[in-house]
């Protein structure tokens, strides 16, 4: 198993203190080699082409990459520089759209897209979520079935155009998808599509994250390892911005290690299941991005001994 | 007490803020210990922003986090307005209107904005008239010129049409640049497109900011207040392939009004002889801590500019 950092760590759109630094190249530049000095030299990149364009660094599309690090040989050099030699993989979420084709169309052209760009960076996989979020599927909640035939067909048709490249579908507990319900769609869907195992939204959904990868079996291609003590006890994720919770402010996510799930439990299943592909730490929620390195690089550490 | 001339609204320049109010806000302060807990709900900025003396906010075009925390614009302003703070307005872009095809597009998205900005009370639409000069394929030609204006005329017109007085707000990088800036404001209809002075961004293009004033005050219906100490830059910076909005060693174009070299107390001694009434937005863009900026920025206000003219 080898372990990469995602830079969704870092918040980009929610207001915190001294949130106007990831605006610029200084920032990045420093938290890699932040990342590489906490032991990960993998990163995962989100992939958000339409988000402030290249008026701020966030290096989550061709464009930024191109503009403001001179292309995606310049950005590789830049993390090689910081003693980061891999770009494990890119994650998207996809956003309802008003029917069912336009929604598989959108998702197609989507995942088509980080395809490419992942081509380019080298990377291992690509991770999407299959659903968004409940409260904003609107009619497409009436034809749930419709959507996920449709969803599994064109996830089929996009693992011919993935080649080496590892696709796999993530599972929010804010989706349709949460939980144990991932198991009943991934049946339908080529093997060839992997899952991504986000173990603070499985536990979050009801679901124990070792148990979940013990069904999954030989099928989990990617695992991101986040953290939660979130008990979703009001249902709000079938609510707005179920990540902020309504009935309380609460920070859902914590740094690896901070929370309540169980990492020497879910790492004996990934034992059990042999899988050997990669592991992602993802700090989302993160009140400070370089302690929570290096609380994930403590976490890992005890665990792996 | 003489009635005021000049009402200070503060730029809403937070990022999303995930909550309303924050009820159990001791318990979420001790989950880490930070000061993150304090700039996390719509009550708190708007507490700070009339504590720290603004009568109002300017907001951005970006609804859908206005709406999803309270609801509906109306419900947003309503909480805006029971804190006892107006909408001055809000800010946008043009888009890509100088290309002629594009127009129609462009039109309708302003008119949104311009929907957006009645619906919640505004006075000001402040425009960017254009997108960024390294993203745009500048200068502007002949065409892109024309196309511009008659871009402007039409979103005045419907901004004036729904009580929205709607004002070009020039930045150093927009395609509308240094050369054509006046003219385009001269050739502009009076009647429909006003002007939104944005001290900092004008004094970066070129153009001296107390002379500027003096010569469009009839077309200036507001101000977006901030320092720089980067005046008059030169066309190889504001016009870069790289986009220089962002800096990429952290490098700040913007300061709090004061903190800069900019002629605050030559303005306001013009705005008297002028006798401007309205709204002024402090907008402090690149801030590390907005609360500091309103609060120094505040300072500044009071303790300086209001002895010239208020």
């Amino acid at each position: 198993m080898k372990t990469a950092f995602s830079l969704e760590t870092v918040n980009t759109r929610y207001q915190e203190p001294n949130r106007n630094r990831v605006e610029s190249k200084y920032y990045w530049e420093e938290l890699f080699q932040l990342v590489g000095a906490g032991g990960f030299h993998a990163v995962e990149l989100p992939y958000d082409p339409g988000f402030m364009g290249a008026r701020c660094c966030f290096p989550f599309s061709k464009v930024v990459m191109d503009v403001k690090f001179g292309g995606v040989e310049g950005f590789k050099k830049v993390l090689a520089d910081a003693k980061i030699d891999k770009i494990a993989g890119i994650f998207a979420s996809p956003r309802a759209a008003g029917s069912v084709e336009q929604y598989v169309e959108g998702f197609k052209r989507s995942v088509k897209g980080m395809l490419g760009l992942a081509g380019e960076l080298g990377c291992d996989y690509v991770t999407v979520s299959a659903s968004p979020e409940y409260c904003t599927m609107g009619a497409l909640l009436d034809k749930k079935a419709e959507l996920l035939d449709a969803l599994a067909a064109a996830l089929g048709e996009l693992a011919d155009e993935a080649g080496d490249i590892k696709l796999c579908v993530r599972n929010e507990f804010w989706g349709i998808l949460r939980g144990a319900g991932m198991h009943d769609f991934m049946a339908k869907v080529d093997k060839r599509v992997g899952y991504c195992v986000d173990l603070a939204h499985i536990k979050i959904a009801g679901e124990d994250p070792a148990e979940f990868i013990r069904k999954a079996g030989d099928r989990v291609g990617v695992v991101i390892l986040t953290d939660t003590c979130f008990e979703d006890k009001d249902e709000v994720w079938k609510g707005p911005a179920p990540a902020f919770p309504r009935t309380g402010a609460t920070q859902v996510f914590k740094d690896l290690g901070q929370g309540s799930v169980d990492l020497c439990a879910v790492f004996a299943a990934l034992k059990e299941v042999g899988f050997d592909g990669w592991a992602t730490v993802d700090n989302r929620q993160t009140r400070q991005v370089s302690r929570g390195i290096l609380r994930a690089r403590y976490a890992l550490n005890a665990v792996e001994g | 007490m003489a009635e005021k001339n000049i009402k200070y609204s503060f730029m809403n320049h937070w990022k999303t803020l995930p909550y309303k109010e924050i009820p159990n806000f001791r318990d979420f302060y001790y989950e880490d210990k930070t000061n993150y807990a304090y700039y996390q709900s719509w009550e708190q900025i708007l507490n700070y922003t009339l504590g720290c003396g603004f009568e109002g906010i300017e907001i951005w075009p970006m609804a859908a986090p206005y709406i999803e925390t309270f609801g509906s614009l109306k419900d947003f302003k309503d909480y805006v307005n029971s804190k006892g703070l107006g909408i001055s307005g809000s800010f946008c872009g043009m888009g890509p209107g100088h290309i002629k095809e594009n127009i129609p597009a462009c039109v309708e998205s302003v008119k949104k904005t311009v929907d957006l900005v009645a619906a919640v009370g505004g006075r000001h639409l402040n425009i960017c008239p254009g997108v960024n000069y390294g993203e745009g394929g500048g200068p502007l030609t002949e065409d892109g010129i024309r196309n511009t204006i008659d871009c402007l005329n039409e979103m005045g017109r419907y901004a004036e049409d729904h009580g929205v007085l709607m004002g070009i707000h020039n930045e150093f990088f927009c395609i509308m640049n240094k050369d054509n800036h006046k003219r385009i404001i001269e050739a502009t209809d009076p009647k429909y497109v006003h002007y939104c002075l944005d001290t900092a961004q004008v004094s970066i293009i070129g153009e001296d900011l107390c002379t500027f004033y003096d010569d469009y005050h009839d077309r200036i219906v507001t101000f977006h207040l901030k320092d720089t100490a980067s005046p008059k830059m030169p066309d190889e910076v504001r016009y870069a392939a790289s986009n220089p909005e962002i800096q990429d060693d952290g490098w700040r174009w913007f300061w709090e009004p004061g903190l800069g070299v900019l002629d605050f107390p030559g303005l306001f001694k013009l705005m008297k002889k002028h006798g401007f009434k309205g709204w002024a937005t402090v907008e402090t863009d690149g801030s590390p801590d907005l609360l500091a900026s309103m609060a120094h920025s505040s300072y500044y206000i009071h303790t300086v500019l209001d002895k010239i003219y208020r």
